[in-house]
């Protein structure tokens, strides 16, 4: 089936569905038998590449690949609002939009749902991180698209908007990394890959009536020691929430680390070619100097 | 949520009330406020029902219709969410004003409903891969009292309590389609097991303390709210959907902190709501009512 989205763009039969549904479908059971599980827990994100500022035309971008999922974030500048929106207050206004690319993911049609509830939940998470007071009456838009989702999407989101929040010169409170954790038959899994959430989320019914399963996104500011927005969706006891929260904020400062590295090495980056362009200038300063005196 | 202005010192006497673990409504920070329930008053719907928690008024109606299952399941039924924020709530809903809190709500609920062992859509499959029901939850928000969430949830179970979807009788293949016969007799229906259908609690901080079913005036207060969606299961709570809302951040002990408060209080909450449901039907029965109108 065509993503409504995308329908207008891209000329897809209307009653289409994907021929892997008449392929021989494996067992959940099998698939689970099939993955490779962790032998001992590690609290380690992914193989992980960030680029900051990496599109021309915005104020702040980032491009960030987490393992397979990659994302890209920009902001435009905080625009002036209308005098007639209702929506007075001493706090700038945060909007998120969220995309899918089409190909992002095996099964388009569940893409409408997953881009408004991420971009809630993205909102949600970002909005107490932004110096909001900075820019009263104007709108930061923040914009996201998900070029490719293999697990951990909103979570790489995340960490993606706040780094080009930083490339944007928004002020903030302070970095906000954000990571994913899910269990699975008492096996839990540290971020993870688009086939286990997939598992998770079609779970069947005639399990051990014990088990749990669910998946935790929390998203943390690793100075202020403050969770900006869990979310938590499957059937988890409240001991089991708890514990995957503390792996998902050990991760979350995994990727600081990485994070801050990113951005200080652009700052350096930044510095070493202002020097040197001042220097040109000087230079160029000088010959028309002389050109004069000449 | 919706607009009130507090001025400073109205919102410290809050403060301190909750402090002190006395509210301006006398009660403490556990309990919730009086609530009104009623069921099967919408003739047109499957199942419906009217909750007031306060100032808070929900209309739940839902609607069941026969659907195609969905390629990726094709054992299992569907439901969808559907809010609609009255523009008689608040001023504030008119035009597409609404519509971001709208969607909130339904999302909070689809995806604590999400889970097989929360609410198990097997129960709504007619034939595997050819024809489920799908159950149109149609909540309409009449007026604004603080606390929606909590009272979405519980309007929406009581509502899936009092659904009846009639009994097929008997499915003729017609040349590989399916061919459905209802059965004549509208008492002839078969119910939704309610035992394992979750319910929201929204826990809110005001200050240093957590409180449950805020109004609208402590909401106000509150700059860090956490919804947990509890379901339970055998004797056992689980959490079915847990998230943040509002625009501040919390420290992972409050967080924890909030979800073991909104388990308690869920717990007897859906006892509660269970006990009259069952009270309402003892007493009604099948007789239908003379039906009035929903604003008192």
């Amino acid at each position: 089936m065509p993503p409504p989205s995308a329908s207008r763009k891209f000329m897809y039969p209307e009653q289409s569905v994907p021929y892997t549904v008449y392929a021989k479908r494996e067992h959940p059971d099998d698939i689970f038998a099939k993955l490779d599980k962790p032998n001992e827990l590690k609290l380690e994100e992914r193989p992980t590449f960030l680029k900051v500022g990496a599109l021309e035309t915005v104020k702040g971008s980032a491009y960030m690949e987490y393992g397979k999922t990659k994302v890209m974030a920009s902001i435009e500048p905080p625009r002036e609002l209308g005098k007639q929106t209702k929506k007075i207050g001493t706090l700038g206004i945060v909007t998120c939009t969220l995309k899918y690319a089409p190909f992002a993911v095996k099964d388009p049609a569940c893409i409408p749902r997953k881009e408004t509830s991420m971009a809630l939940a993205l909102k949600k998470a970002l909005e107490p991180v932004i110096c909001r007071h900075e820019f009263p009456y104007f709108q930061l838009e923040i914009k996201v698209i998900i070029l490719d989702d293999d697990g951990c999407a909103l979570s790489t989101a995340i960490n993606c908007c706040g780094a080009a929040l930083v490339d944007a010169g928004i002020a903030t409170y302070d970095l906000i990394t954000a990571s994913t954790v899910c269990k699975y038959k008492n096996v839990e899994f540290i971020n993870p890959s688009a086939v286990i959430e997939q598992l998770v989320s079609t779970i069947s019914e005639s399990g051990d009536d014990d088990e749990e399963h669910g998946i935790v996104v929390t998203a943390s500011l690793a100075a202020v020691d403050q969770i900006t927005e869990c979310f938590q969706k499957g059937y988890l006891k409240p001991e089991t929430l708890k514990e995957l929260t503390e792996h998902t904020l050990a991760i979350n400062e995994r990727i600081l680390d990485t994070v801050r590295f990113v951005l200080y090495n652009k700052v350096k980056q930044q510095l070493r070619k202002d020097k040197d362009g001042a220097e040109m200038s000087d230079t160029i300063n000088a010959v028309t100097d002389l050109g004069i005196e000449e | 949520m919706a607009n009130i202005s507090l001025s400073e010192a109205e919102k410290t006497f809050i403060l301190h009330g909750v402090e002190e673990d006395f509210r301006c409504d006398g009660r403490s920070r556990r309990d919730y406020r009086p609530m009104e329930l009623e069921t099967d008053l919408v003739s047109n719907a499957s199942g419906s029902a009217r909750l007031r928690l306060a100032n808070t008024d929900v209309l739940v109606g839902i609607k069941t219709e026969i659907d195609k299952p969905n390629y990726l399941t094709p054992d299992q039924g569907k439901i969808e969410f559907f809010v609609d924020c009255s523009a008689n709530a608040a001023p504030e809903f008119e035009g597409r004003g609404g519509e971001e809190l709208a969607l909130e709500l339904a999302d909070t609920l689809t995806n604590a409903y999400e889970s097989p062992k929360a609410f198990d859509l097997k129960l709504l499959c007619i034939l595997p891969g050819q024809q489920c029901w799908k159950l149109f939850v149609d909540i309409l928000i009449l007026e604004c009292g603080g606390n929606l969430f909590d009272a979405v949830s519980l309007a929406a179970k009581a509502a899936l309590f009092n659904t009846k979807i009639p009994r097929v009788t008997a499915a003729l293949m017609d040349a590989g389609e399916a061919e459905l016969l209802i059965s004549d007799d509208p008492y002839d229906c078969t119910r939704i097991p309610i035992g394992n259908l979750p319910i929201l609690v929204t826990v809110c901080k005001i200050g240093d303390s957590c409180v449950v079913d805020p109004s609208a005036e402590e909401e106000e207060c509150s700059i860090a709210s956490v919804v947990v969606g509890v379901s339970k299961r055998k004797g056992k709570s689980y959490t079915s959907n847990v998230h943040t809302i509002g625009e501040g951040s919390l420290h992972k002990d409050t967080m924890h902190n909030c979800v073991l408060l909104g388990l308690s209080a869920a717990e007897s909450l859906n006892n509660e709501l269970v006990k009259a449901l069952k009270l309402e039907e003892e007493r009604i029965g099948s007789k239908r009512r003379n039906i009035v109108g929903f604003l008192k």
